[in-house]
């Protein structure tokens, strides 16, 4: 069994693009469900539409911890697909969780996704052994 | 082969004369019996030598065979261009049996009797290995067709005189689509020159990569690797990492470990961990989207590339570690409702009936027979099911990266008291408005205690809720309280969509965490009295607020009415 507590970004997070150096991205703020039992994990379910052929979405904890490269495979996707990503076991700290995205362009720059390409994120208390 | 041998079927058909597969429904039940095949690690010193030869015999063999053969390289190539699932429950089982065939191909065409796959550790080695830069090894040799017009003209007769836009006859004589040309029309592909726009011209990016650029990682440069990266940033190297390898391994159930459900094999609707972070990444840096050379790997003409059946032989044994990982836990190893003994009864609503049904139609043997006759019947091999299990393929893996989640001992049966369900008493019934609906239930001590033990029956509360009609829908939150007055968060109630409900609706939500949690503060040494709250969670009409467990809501301006709350065990 499978416990989802769905938390939308919608109405409780934010989304901020910013620019640290010459990397821009967007910042998300989640709400951080509570509590979890011992073979749950905090899990990032990304929901992301069609990106460039090349490009991935790279996701970040606020302190630039690689949480994993989002890289669709094949053809470019009509439609929007969630892509999970397990989080640092630290990576939530109080009741919210801040990350950073960014896109990642076949020439190697950065840029800030737009809202085609990062429809959503959400965190889910994901039921593992892990 | 070792204690670790893969998962044997138990009601194993295997057809005289042929590999063929059991046309029945396949246990996985965990065996000590040795398999007939071994899957080594490429890389293992153990490894026979023959196994390399007897590969680069068969891709020979396939590479000239005519355009007409089904096990014709390319032609093989095209079964996966045209059918492969990704993003969907449907992943796992139909690349088991892609890879699967594969391998019957080879051992045939090689003339190696013994032949089976290696896999591709990239945890433990994340760069592609040596070996595979040797002659037919690598998809830029010469023996390899140089350039995608050179591609078309070789096999456009052949294509369009396949069986992939067969028409049939219904019982009335009615002509009718084969099942292939079923599946070419789900993707849209209506005619050959559909298929040739896709390979070649597609403004999304061409599926053919010419000779010079089939492979985008070189002998020099094999690393997965992101160019100017620093190394914690290294995605690739971050999605083969034990770590994550360790993540995808870890859940509970079948649809988080193999990607959700859709609504067949050619939609997708999103990735697990196990298929977006190594699969996916694997597949684009060694196909050269990181680099801009471009490769195979990068799109669905990446069987071209001989590295891919090792990166899904790889795929494929983690799929066989986590079966092992969950039967030796006692938890479920496909989707729900699947016969767990031979004659168990499998409902067709069920997850697993659905899931089983599922008809691959691309697939050939060994000798490149089709697994539908010619008025497009299947005969056998040709669904999902059939692959949720090794089976008649026979084989086993070498120990690699990840086996250490299956535990050495299984799991011994779980004793558990049986509870019949407890029904709350109600107090109050309406949510919103300020309102908050509460029933109080008690629960024996011992249900409480195992609901923090792993493998044991968890406790789930049934809630029925009225909903006023033409009402939209408000999330509703479920908390339990204790004696002590401690609220714990349990689950949200959030409907999908804009249904009318005719009639009260029930919904269950797991209370097994909120209770270990709080017996965990509580430290209960006799049955408690629990109460269930059901407050709204925000509201999208309304301004009253209202301060409860903690947390500030407001109140919808209408009211949703519990009828009833039990509890369950699951």
């Amino acid at each position: 069994m499978v416990r989802r507590l769905l938390y939308y970004l919608a109405g409780s997070s934010l989304f901020i693009s910013a620019a640290y150096g010459a990397d821009p991205f967007t910042l998300l703020t989640l709400t951080v469900p509570l509590p979890m039992d011992t073979h749950e994990a905090l899990w990032l379910d990304a929901t992301v539409g069609a990106l460039p052929r090349g490009s991935s979405l790279n996701i970040e904890t606020e302190d630039g911890q690689l949480i994993g490269t989002i890289s669709p495979f094949g053809v470019t996707a009509l439609t929007p697909q969630t892509y999970k990503l397990a989080l640092p076991k630290d990576a939530a700290k109080g009741s919210a969780l801040r990350i950073r995205v960014q896109v990642q362009q076949p020439d190697g720059t950065m840029r800030v996704p737009n809202s085609q390409e990062l429809l959503g994120a959400k965190l889910d208390r994901e039921n593992t052994d892990n | 082969m070792s204690a670790n041998a893969s998962q044997r079927i138990s009601r194993r058909e295997v057809l005289a004369g042929g590999a063929a597969l059991a046309a029945t429904t396949l246990l996985p039940t965990p065996s000590s019996a040795a398999a007939k095949y071994r899957r080594w690690n490429i890389s293992d010193p153990n490894c026979p030598a023959r196994v390399i030869d007897s590969y680069k015999k068969a891709i020979k063999a396939m590479l000239s065979l005519p355009p007409t053969d089904a096990r014709n390289w390319y032609r093989y190539t095209l079964i996966h261009t045209i059918d492969c699932p990704h993003g969907n429950w449907w992943f796992l089982p139909w690349h088991r049996g892609y890879i699967g065939w594969f391998e019957q191909i080879c051992r045939d065409l090689s003339g190696d009797p013994e032949f089976a796959l290696p896999y591709w550790d990239w945890t433990a080695e994340p760069r592609i290995p040596k070996v595979m830069f040797e002659d037919v090894l690598d998809p830029n040799n010469n023996a390899f067709i140089a350039s995608a017009a050179e591609f078309k003209k070789q096999f456009q007769d052949a294509v369009a005189k396949s069986n992939y836009w067969s028409m049939t006859k219904d019982d009335d004589g009615n002509p009718t689509p084969s099942p292939q040309y079923i599946q070419m029309l789900t993707r849209s592909i209506r005619f050959p020159e559909d298929l040739w726009f896709d390979i070649i011209d597609s403004p999304a990016g061409a599926l053919f990569f010419d000779r010079g650029h089939a492979r985008g990682l070189t002998a020099t440069q094999p690393d997965l690797m992101i160019p100017n990266k620093p190394p914690e940033k290294q995605g690739v190297l971050k999605a083969v990492s034990l770590s994550t390898i360790l993540d995808a391994l870890g859940p509970r159930d079948f649809l988080s470990f193999g990607s959700p459900k859709a609504l067949n094999h050619s939609s997708a609707s999103g990735f697990a961990i196990l298929e977006n972070q190594p699969h996916n990444l694997v597949h684009n840096c060694v196909g050269g989207a990181y680099n801009g050379v471009g490769g195979f790997m990068q799109a669905f003409m990446s069987p071209t590339d001989p590295i891919f059946f090792l990166h899904h032989a790889n795929m494929d044994r983690l799929w066989d570690v986590w079966t092992r990982k969950q039967a030796a836990k006692g938890l479920p190893i496909l989707p729900d409702g699947y016969p767990k003994a031979a004659g168990d009864a499998v409902p067709d609503t069920s997850d697993y009936a659905r899931w089983a049904k599922e008809q691959f139609v691309f697939f050939v043997d060994q000798k490149g027979n089709p697994f539908f006759d010619q008025k497009g019947n299947p005969t056998n091999q040709a669904t999902a099911g059939e692959y949720a299990a090794i089976g008649a393929f026979d084989y086993d893996y070498s120990p690699g990266s990840g086996e250490e989640v299956v535990p050495v001992t299984p799991a011994t049966a779980v004793a558990a008291i049986e509870v019949q369900p407890l029904r709350a008493s109600l107090s109050t019934r309406q949510v919103g408005n300020a309102r908050v609906a509460e029933g109080s239930v008690s629960v024996p001590l011992q249900v409480i205690q195992q609901q923090a033990a792993p493998q044991k029956p968890t406790l789930a509360a049934t809630i029925t809720v009225d909903m006023p009609a033409t009402h939209g829908h408000d999330d509703l939150d479920v908390f339990i309280k204790g004696p002590d007055g401690n609220s714990i968060f349990v689950a949200t109630i959030s409907m999908f969509g804009h249904h009318i409900m005719q009639q009260p609706v029930t919904v269950q939500v797991p209370l097994s965490a909120a209770i270990a949690d709080l017996q965990r503060t509580a430290k209960f040494t006799s049955s408690p009295t629990l109460n269930i709250l059901v407050v709204p969670s925000e509201a999208r009409v309304g301004t009253t607020t209202m301060n409860h467990a903690g947390m500030t809501v407001v109140a919808p301006a209408r009211a949703n009415e519990i009828t009833a709350i039990s509890l369950h065990q699951l």
